[in-house]
């Protein structure tokens, strides 16, 4: 049972997509946690949702090809500049003209983005491990070939396009794996894996073939920094698997942004340590609401 | 938006306060703590104890006349939850819990706003899942003494889950051994509702240690606490009169504790009844539904009377010749401390019910465990009420002094 029911929810059409969202609690101003990666969706964020809409009104949805939003048919589907709409798109069509941005990885970026296009709008942002190329790749997201074929399949070798058509739970099992360092995390995987299966190996191959944007390159992922000038926190999990770990403190020192460390902490830690990523939350958009 | 106000109370101008979390799966907790709170108050008259409850404990409450804090309307519904989790009398209670995970973010997350608008000396927490986890997740968010009680300790697998599940009990409880190493302080006392003797023999896991070992070793034991004086022979009578029962009628009343999740019981029950009376004519029964199932949706049978919530149910349950029951602890307990013969069906899948109560029960030589596959036979039904009506019962005598024993234990942290 879910801890708390959406106020409204509804459908953004974007040319013949629906973008499905959720709307929780009635206070001010609005808080759009941002579409997850679409290995995931909006429940990634269920930790957060009832606790925020007691004081303010929480915006939550769906990436196009996971969850309740229409599936993803093209790469193109996955560049940053559709998904950065789908995320206006929502905000338009739940009338929420100014809101605090909250995203993780590739979201986390997308709310910085967002911040630099459109500063009328973004009173703060957030960004959970920023997906933001600020470094070079972590060496195990890189270290093996995503298209070729291997015998056998172990390890980061697992994210490999083959192995995801084999088998793409066991990769979810591992990367979530991953995802969560954090000593008994069973139930945080075992969240993550169900909702991977919504997108699948199909879903997830579109994105990786996204042609590359802005936050694919180390300087114009700096120049997306430079250009925020809103109030920016940044929390970084200190064994992200994920994102570089350093790419937090820079994003946070080009933004002019407060930067909190969870040593020890993972790539998902609104999902293992709800309580303390909870209170920064409300923090933040309070003081950033005044 | 307009500026925050706060209240600084200076330190020796703050009323003694305690905040008592009981929890609301079920009705089992309710009455224990009511009867410890009151112990409470005889030892600290000035003591101001206030509840952050849920349904079905607020209904325990609203008739005790107990204080529920506003914020408790915050508390988002764990029986409801169970409820909603539970299934044709099978309830796969671990499993149940740890999908409870987003309700128990949003219950720590009021509970902790509780605590910081207000100056509590003393945090209560009678298996409040989620203040003991999330405070041993984020230690620096204690600022009261804290004193966790339980009737049990251990997550333990059910066959049916295999491997996998032993796995994952054993995480569980490997989780929870390293939150009381490295945070001792965290709570100030730890009490067992029950006695060394009640705890199953079991390990938490492999190269963990035996649950009773470490159990005693980590708590205080108050013995069992049923909330309740031994009803004399005058109240039984009393209590049967005002049922409307005669001295030679064969009373059975069934009942499945305070949440929902005992309605497919009820049913079978219902199936058995036309049996059990043919068998038996005198046989005359009252099943009480909890006050989260209609009465209404019920079948109607001969020789049977269907209420809702009874208040003093233990009192009822005195004056019975037989009862049927879920495998709910509180129940059972007070069939046994009444010492009446009764039939315990526990649900399926629910680890708590078929271990950790069994073993109790096995200890007090309470009740005759049936299965539900049993239970689901009319006529099989039938002839185990009709055999167990009036049978002379042998239990050992459930203490009287649990709640002032655990009121004593928690008036020293004031």
């Amino acid at each position: 049972m879910r801890a708390l029911e959406p106020v409204q929810s509804g459908s953004v059409d974007r040319d013949g997509v629906g973008i499905h969202y959720e709307v929780y609690g009635e206070g001010s101003p609005t808080v759009h946690l941002l579409m997850p990666d679409v290995i995931v969706h909006s429940r990634a964020w269920k930790a957060q949702i009832p606790f925020l809409a007691r004081f303010f009104r929480v915006v939550v949805s769906d990436p196009r090809g996971n969850g309740r939003s229409g599936p993803a048919t093209s790469p193109d589907d996955f560049t940053d500049r559709t998904r950065i709409d789908d995320q206006w798109a929502v905000l338009d069509a739940v009338g929420a003209d100014q809101a605090v941005l909250v995203g993780v990885c590739t979201g986390a970026g997308h709310t910085l983005m967002m911040a630099g296009e459109r500063p009328d709008r973004v009173l703060g942002a957030v960004a959970i491990n920023p997906g933001l190329r600020l470094t070079t790749p972590l060496p195990h997201r890189i270290e093996f070939d995503f298209d070729e074929p291997r015998e056998s399949y172990e390890g980061w070798q697992k994210q490999n396009a083959h192995y995801w058509r084999t088998d793409w739970a066991d990769f979810a099992r591992f990367f979530f794996g991953e995802m969560f360092p954090e000593p008994h995390s069973t139930k945080q995987r075992e969240d993550c894996v169900e909702w991977s299966m919504g997108a699948g190996a199909d879903t997830m191959l579109l994105e990786n073939a996204a042609p590359p944007s802005g936050s694919s390159e180390i300087e114009s992922s700096k120049e997306i920094c430079r250009a925020v000038r809103c109030p920016v926190l940044v929390i970084n999990g200190s064994l992200d698997n994920c994102q570089d770990p350093a790419r937090s403190p820079i994003a946070a020192d080009l933004t002019g942004g407060d930067l909190v460390v969870i040593e020890g902490g993972g790539h998902l830690p609104q999902a293992r340590d709800p309580v303390k990523i909870n209170l920064l939350l409300r923090d933040f958009v309070r003081r950033v609401a005044r | 938006m307009p500026g925050r106000r706060h209240t600084w109370v200076r330190a020796q101008r703050r009323p003694r306060r305690a905040l008592f979390l009981s929890s609301p799966i079920g009705l089992g907790h309710a009455r224990r703590d009511v009867a410890i709170a009151q112990e409470l108050r005889t030892l600290h008259p000035d003591l101001r104890i206030e509840w952050l409850a849920q349904h079905p404990v607020t209904r325990v409450l609203a008739n005790a006349g107990e204080p529920v804090h506003p914020a408790s309307a915050l508390l988002a519904n764990e029986s409801a939850h169970i409820e909603d989790e539970s299934a044709d009398h099978d309830l796969h209670a671990f499993q149940a819990i740890r999908r409870m995970d987003e309700i128990l973010v949003n219950n720590f997350m009021v509970f902790n706003d509780v605590v910081d608008d207000t100056y509590y000396d003393l945090v209560i927490g009678d298996e409040a899942w989620d203040v003991d986890y999330f405070l041993h997740e984020n230690p620096e968010l204690k600022r009261f003494a804290f004193a966790w009680m339980t009737d049990f300790v251990g997550w333990l697998p059910m066959p049916a889950g295999g491997d996998a599940e032993a796995d994952l009990t054993a995480d569980y409880n490997a989780e929870m051994l390293e939150q009381r190493a490295r945070y001792r302080r965290l709570r100030d006392r730890s009490i067992f509702v029950g006695n060394p003797d009640d705890i199953v023999d079991a390990s938490f896991g492999p190269g963990m240690p035996r649950i009773r070992d470490w159990t005693e070793a980590h708590f205080d034991f108050a013995g069992y606490v049923t909330g309740f004086a031994p009803p004399t022979a005058q109240e039984r009578a009393a209590a049967r009169a005002r049922l409307g029962y005669r001295d030679d009628d064969a009373l059975c009343i069934v009942t499945v504790g305070g949440s929902g999740v005992g309605d497919a019981l009820l049913h079978r029950v219902m199936d058995a009844i036309p049996l059990a009376r043919r068998k038996l004519p005198d046989l005359k029964f009252l099943v009480v539904t909890g006050p989260r199932i209609d009465p209404a949706t019920l079948p109607r049978r001969q020789g049977t009377k269907v209420r809702g919530f009874v208040p003093d149910l233990y009192l009822s349950l005195a004056a019975c010749d037989v009862a049927v029951v879920q495998g709910g602890l509180t129940t059972c307990m007070e069939l046994t401390a009444a010492k009446r013969p009764f039939l315990f069906v526990p649900l399926e899948n629910h680890f708590e019910q078929n271990f950790h109560v069994r073993r109790r029960l096995e200890n007090y030589g309470g009740g005759r465990c049936i299965r539900y596959s049993e239970a689901c036979d009319p006529d099989a039904l039938a002839a185990a009420i009709v055999a167990e009506v009036s049978r002379d019962v042998d239990y050992r005598p459930v203490e009287t002094d649990g709640a002032a024993r655990a009121a004593a234990m928690l008036a020293e942290l004031i």
